[in-house]
């Protein structure tokens, strides 16, 4: 017995004195990326990158300095750029990536194949697209608390998606829904505006290609197909016209046309279902219910019968903008909701869509959109 | 009946013990990539695929139990000694611990395989095998007490990790999950041969059931294990199917490891490298049951000591995991023990399965 | 031819006169003790009677009062019944050995001779100095009662008898060691206590060979089943408290004489975790103070070594928190954070043995000098990061509630390996290490008994009274583990607590 131990731990210590094998990656050692941005270089083919990584010093940390490297692709300028730093290069801690404008126009699955190769990176790595060169948007000098323009981006993405503003963009969904047929994917589209970063809206992609941006209005739409709303926020405009007689404090003005409501608290549920009619149809009911918190004109909330008409309308006027975003992507022929894999789950055999017959058909789909709004409070006054 | 077995009785566990055990052998590194290599074939229609070949192995266990028990109390080799003779359970047992030494050396390599792609890229499989091999002659040395504790509560200890699948399970597509029945007789007969691959380690019970006390409730037990493992084989299935495109789930290795990628907590941001490291304490008593039925099934046969042949085991998976260095390999072997098990797992116990009759037969004449 | 006139000598050494038998006692079986003492005593009739001692064990009051001053008011002529009925003391041996004579003397007896007689007569008055009953110094109590064990076996079994006072509660004594003989006491109770168990430790005690057996401590271990093991098998206890809880539970208890310490077997290994606070508090507190005790064992051992994996390996699970500010922190630091670590750890140790070793009003000053003027400045010179201060102070608290020190010493000590094994394979050097001790404890017997009961082999009707602690109204049986001979405890109130008198009662009847 007594042999046996001090065999063991013969062994034990000689394995553990023979490994200074593991590869170290010592936290201080390393330039932990938080964010990478890719641009189509200047001449030819080339991917030009742009990291922001991490600094460990209180002093600093307020600069932005982001490293940049061209390679002829993206794993590859992210390679040449150990050269411009102290630092060890890795890719762990990447909270988002940004394609610039070019670069994603002719697509960008090469670049996130590589990354979801990666084992050290995390499928919950933001996927976004930026308005101007990817560059200009991680050299924006304001990141409020944020260690870095990274994380701030990083956080600002948190708390828009938090906010059900606009739908989950991570790399995971992003692939998901590349390589599914009958969806497209989307992203957030970031921009810069007095030198810190902003969400414009969303990016709607043909497979990997990105085509066109949506505004955050619209985005609103997207997400209300597409998810639930646990507690969103809507602004819509309604024709005064039908309202005169309730408002209390009528003055005529004819350049009013239409008054704002604001609904907040919003709980959505949204049901898509193809109809089996040969043609690709299909129906979209959407229930959705909020509090009024804020009317442009003063209305009076206490009569049903304007609780009702406001319903009426702000259904009748939901129905409209998502029928106009449908227009819109069946125009530009992304089927960025979707409807393709609702297709493809009821349907097998001859009438499941195939990649090519989808693309084909997908302007020519049809869709029946029924919302029923409900107004559940109306504030705390009367 | 000229070779009973006499186990003595402080070596005998409880038969609810077997839950474990069978838990433990059916679930190991097989689980890790099953989603995707059954979806090759069935695609959504996986989780009908797995609960076809569950009703096969559910009977398979019944039929083992059945023949272990008109034999009373012996194991394999006494059973094939009493009905062929000395030579041919001999031949028989080699094979089985072949197959065995088989399963245990792809089982260990694919383990390593994770840790290196997942965390350490450049160290060599040959320590991380070494440290686990370790491990696995500790308690090979303790015996079969340690053995079943080490089933008993590594069960526990890693039970809740599957739980951490709700939050993939909260991003699923329900569309990915329809049309319901889409298969082909072709998708069906290939997703069954796929399936059953992860069902190999029912033929512990061979071996293990003398060692049972309470040997009525044998058969209870040993289901209810099988029962445990085809929930968690059918949960991952159903959550990777509904959480990955389908040309993901096709293309990605490990899927079940992949899912981990995902979940993140405030305090801990990566699951997969902790899922990764973790799943150590999941193979553990797997590679602990197959060395001991090497190393039991040795004893059996030639009375080599089990200390003898467990360092013989070290030796031979040090030198297998040295030539097993690339994944290419490493498929070869998956292939051969996948294979052999249709035969070690599906088909011997049926072929046994008369002679058993034949001998109940027999025994209520007399 | 010398040696065996001795012999001779001394068996001839009766009938001798006084003078004869002090120079025989103290120079040949004596080695000339000082302290060797002969008093002459002249009766009244005439007969001249010898008291031999040691004068540094014997309680002298008794000797003069008892024992000598009877005898000298003798009138009579003596022999030595009638001196064995005058003296009402009790033990008293007649004795011819000198050898023997000799063993009794250094035990604290009196030699009683009449000149010319055949025999002596030994009475036992030894005088035993020991702390008096005190607090004990390493385990605590909040309600319990504040008292340890003294050095004295007789006032130890005292206390035990005591606090069980029943018949059923046996003693064997046994005396060990070949050279130093010491007493030991096995004490249990005789219709709960398993026969195997019993069986098993005597059979470990009388098969004991040892030149001296020091204390409880050593004893333990002399008797352990795996000498190599990290951990303690048995409980070494303090407080008589939880010595007698145990055995009315059904384990076993030794006391040893000179040793202010008891020990417990069989035990589990969650047993070191309990104390009979948890008992004498509410069951709200005692359950939750041992869950947490567990929990501060686990986060004890793993917490330093999840750092170093973390910063040496896996810096992706940091999360985003906690990254810049580990990062600033370990941007000072020289060291690689497996040498941080360990220098740290080491320290730690350091200011724990210090404040061990030295005296307790100098110890807590130690403490502060080590703990906060060291930390501090350590960390402001930028030799480790202060948040491994905060861990490693973290984890030291953590080891502390372990009631049991051996095992509390033993768990912080085990993490020194786990943090190098971090340090060279990060997560899953830390996964083998807990895989290597789980198995170990697997391994692990108590006598004979399995050292992770009840988890393993599983009872989950023991939960309630290791892992948590149960309301007494429901605590109708004894932990299975140990096979006791009852289970059921004699008369429970559990069935006619009020509690559950209340069936097919609505709730305000």
């Amino acid at each position: 017995m007594k042999m046996k131990i001090k065999k063991f731990f013969l062994i034990l210590s000689i394995v553990v004195l023979l490994t200074g094998c593991a590869e170290e990656r010592v936290l201080e050692d390393l330039g932990i990326i938080t964010t990478a941005g890719f641009d189509k270089g200047e001449d030819g083919p080339e991917v030009f990158g742009t990291f922001i990584t991490y600094k460990f010093s209180q002093q600093l940390s307020n600069v932005n300095s982001p490293i940049h490297s061209s390679g002829r692709t993206a794993q590859d300028a992210f390679h040449l750029a150990f050269a411009k730093t102290a630092k060890k290069l890795v890719t762990g801690q990447l909270r988002a990536v940004v394609y610039g404008p070019d670069l994603a126009k002719e697509g960008i699955w090469p670049h996130l194949d590589t990354l979801q190769r990666n084992q050290f990176v995390s499928d919950l790595v933001y996927i976004t697209v930026s308005e101007m060169p990817s560059r200009e948007v991680l050299n924006a000098q304001v990141f409020e608390e944020a260690p870095n323009v990274g994380i701030y981006i990083y956080r600002l993405l948190d708390q828009v998606i938090g906010k059900e503003e606009i739908v989950d963009s991570s790399l995971h969904e992003f692939i998901k829904n590349y390589l599914k047929v009958g969806v497209d994917p989307i992203t957030p589209v970031l921009s810069i505006e007095e030198d810190r970063v902003i969400v414009t809206g969303l990016g709607l992609f043909q497979d990997d290609r990105f085509i066109d941006t949506i505004d955050l209005h619209e985005a609103f739409y997207v997400r209300l197909i597409l998810d639930e709303f646990k507690a969103g926020e809507l602004q819509i405009e309604l024709p005064t016209e039908n309202y005169r007689q309730f408002m209390e404090d009528f003055e005529p003005s004819p350049e009013e046309e239409t008054f704002e409501i604001t609904m907040q608290q919003i709980k959505s549920a949204s049901q898509i279902s193809p109809k089996d009619s040969g043609k690709y149809h299909f129906s979209i009911k959407i229930r959705f219910e909020g509090d009024i918190r804020e009317l442009t004109k003063e209305l009076d909330l206490e009569s049903k019968e304007v609780i009702h008409m406001l319903e009426k309308d702000m259904a009748k006027k939901i129905e409209e903008n998502i029928s106009k975003l449908l227009e819109k992507t069946q125009e530009l022929n992304v089927d960025s909701l979707g409807f393709g894999t609702f297709w493809n789950a009821k349907f097998k055999g001859d009438k499941k869509l195939t990649e090519e017959e989808w693309r084909k058909e997908y302007p020519n789909f049809q869709f029946d959109i029924d919302v029923t709004t409900e107004i559940l409070r109306h504030g705390i006054t009367q | 009946m000229k070779d009973q077995l006499n186990i003595p009785t402080h070596l005998k566990f409880r038969a609810s013990y077997l839950f474990f055990i069978l838990y433990n052998i059916l679930i190991g590194v097989g689980i890790v990539e099953y989603p995707r290599r059954v979806y090759n074939y069935a695609q959504q229609d996986s989780w009908l695929v797995l609960i076809l070949v569950a009703l096969i192995a559910h009977s398979i266990v019944a039929i083992t139990i059945f023949i272990l028990k008109t034999y009373k109390s012996t194991d394999l080799y006494g059973i094939l000694q009493e009905t062929f003779g000395n030579w041919f359970a001999k031949l028989i047992c080699y094979l089985f611990i072949i197959y065995f030494f088989t399963v245990y050396l792809s089982a260990l390599a694919k383990y390593t395989e994770f840790i290196v792609v997942f965390i350490f890229p450049q160290l060599s499989k040959f320590i991380i095998g070494f440290l686990i091999t370790i491990l696995i002659a500790y308690s090979i040395y303790g015996g079969i007490r340690v053995i079943v504790g080490v089933s008993f509560l590594f069960f526990l200890l890693t039970i809740w990790v599957f739980g951490l699948l709700a939050v993939p399970a909260s991003m699923i597509d329900t569309n990915n999950y329809f049309p319901l029945f889409n298969l082909d007789r072709n998708g069906l007969l290939q997703g069954l041969r796929v399936s059953a691959y992860s069902f190999i380690g029912i033929e512990v019970l061979w071996f293990i059931y003398p060692y049972v006390r309470n040997k009525d409730k044998a058969m209870f037990y040993s289901q209810l294990g099988v029962l445990a493992a085809v929930v968690i084989l059918f949960i991952s299935v159903i959550i990777s199917i509904g959480f990955y495109a389908p040309k993901q789930l096709e293309s990605l290795i490990w899927p079940v490891l992949g899912m981990y990628k995902i979940i993140s907590f405030s305090i801990f941001e990566r699951l997969d490298i902790f899922a990764v490291s973790y799943w150590i304490f999941i193979i553990l008593p797997n590679l602990i049951l197959y060395a001991w039925l090497i190393t039991r099934s040795l004893k059996r046969i030639h009375q080599i000591k089990q200390k003898h042949s467990i360092w013989a085991i070290i030796i031979l998976s040090a030198i297998g995991l040295y030539f097993i260095q690339s994944s290419i390999k490493l498929e070869a072997l998956l292939d051969v023990a996948d294979i052999s098990s249709i035969f070690f797992v599906f088909l011997f116990p049926i072929l046994l399965f008369p002679f058993a009759i034949i001998k109940r037969i027999r025994g209520t004449k007399k | 031819m010398k040696r065996k006139s001795t012999k001779k000598k001394q068996q001839s050494l009766f009938p001798s006169t006084l003078e004869e038998v002090e120079k025989d006692l103290n120079e040949k079986a004596l080695n000339s003790s000082p302290d060797f003492t002969m008093k002459v005593v002249e009766t009244e009739s005439n007969q001249r009677v010898g008291f031999y001692f040691l004068y540094s064990i014997i309680k002298p009051q008794v000797v003069y009062e008892q024992i000598i001053s009877p005898i000298q008011k003798a009138k009579k002529t003596l022999d030595i019944k009638a001196i064995d009925n005058m003296i009402v003391l009790p033990n008293s041996k007649q004795e011819s050995n000198i050898d023997e004579i000799a063993k009794k003397l250094l035990q604290g007896a009196v030699c009683i001779y009449i000149e010319n007689d055949q025999s002596c007569l030994m009475h036992s008055v030894p005088l035993q100095e020991h702390r008096s009953i005190d607090r004990a110094e390493t385990e605590s109590l909040i309600f319990g009662p504040q008292m340890a064990f003294t050095g004295s076996i007789e006032t130890n079994l005292n206390m035990v008898r005591n606090m069980i006072d029943t018949p059923h509660l046996k003693i064997e004594r046994f005396i060990l060691g070949n050279k130093i003989p010491n007493e030991i006491q096995m004490i249990y109770m005789n219709d709960i206590a398993n026969e195997e168990n019993v069986n098993e430790l005597r059979k470990r005690l009388t098969s004991l060979q040892s030149e001296d057996i020091m204390n409880a401590s050593v004893l333990s271990q002399k008797i352990e089943d795996n000498p190599y093991s990290f951990f303690p098998q048995y409980i070494v206890t303090e407080l008589p408290d939880r010595f007698t809880y145990s055995i009315k539970e059904g384990k076993i208890g030794i006391l040893v004489d000179n040793s202010s310490a008891g020990i417990v077997a069989p035990i589990t290994f969650s047993s070191f975790f309990e104390s009979t606070d948890d008992i004498y508090g509410r069951w709200v507190i005692g359950s939750f103070t041992r869950l947490m005790r567990m929990f501060a064992m686990i986060m004890s051992i793993t917490l330093t070594p999840l750092y170093v994996a973390a910063l040496t390996f896996h810096y992706e699970v940091i999360p985003e928190a906690l990254l810049l500010s580990l990062g600033e922190s370990r941007n000072r630091v020289p060291f690689p954070p497996l040498m941080e670590t360990l220098i740290l750890e080491t320290m730690m140790e350091f200011i724990r043995e210090a404040g061990a070793r030295l005296p307790t009003k100098v110890g807590q000053t130690m403490g502060i000098v080590g703990g906060i003027v060291i930390g501090q400045a350590v960390v402001q010179a930028g030799f480790t990061s202060n948040i491994l201060i905060i861990l490693v102070a973290l984890s030291a608290l953590a080891s502390f509630t372990t009631p049991d020190y051996v095992m509390g010493t033993s768990l912080r000590i085990l993490r020194f390996p786990i943090i190098l094994l971090a340090g060279t394979f990060g997560f899953v050097g830390i996964f083998f290490m807990v895989a290597f001790i789980i198995i170990h404890l697997l391994r692990l017997r108590s006598l004979h008994r399995p050292y992770t009961a009840p988890i393993y082999p599983f009872r989950f009707s023991d939960f309630d009274q290791s892992q948590v602690r149960i309301p007494f109204a429901l605590n109708k049986r004894r932990a299975t583990s140990l096979l006791p001979k009852k289970t059921k405890r004699k008369k429970s109130n559990a069935d006619q607590h009020p509690l559950f008198n209340t069936k097919g009662k609505d709730i305000d009847e």
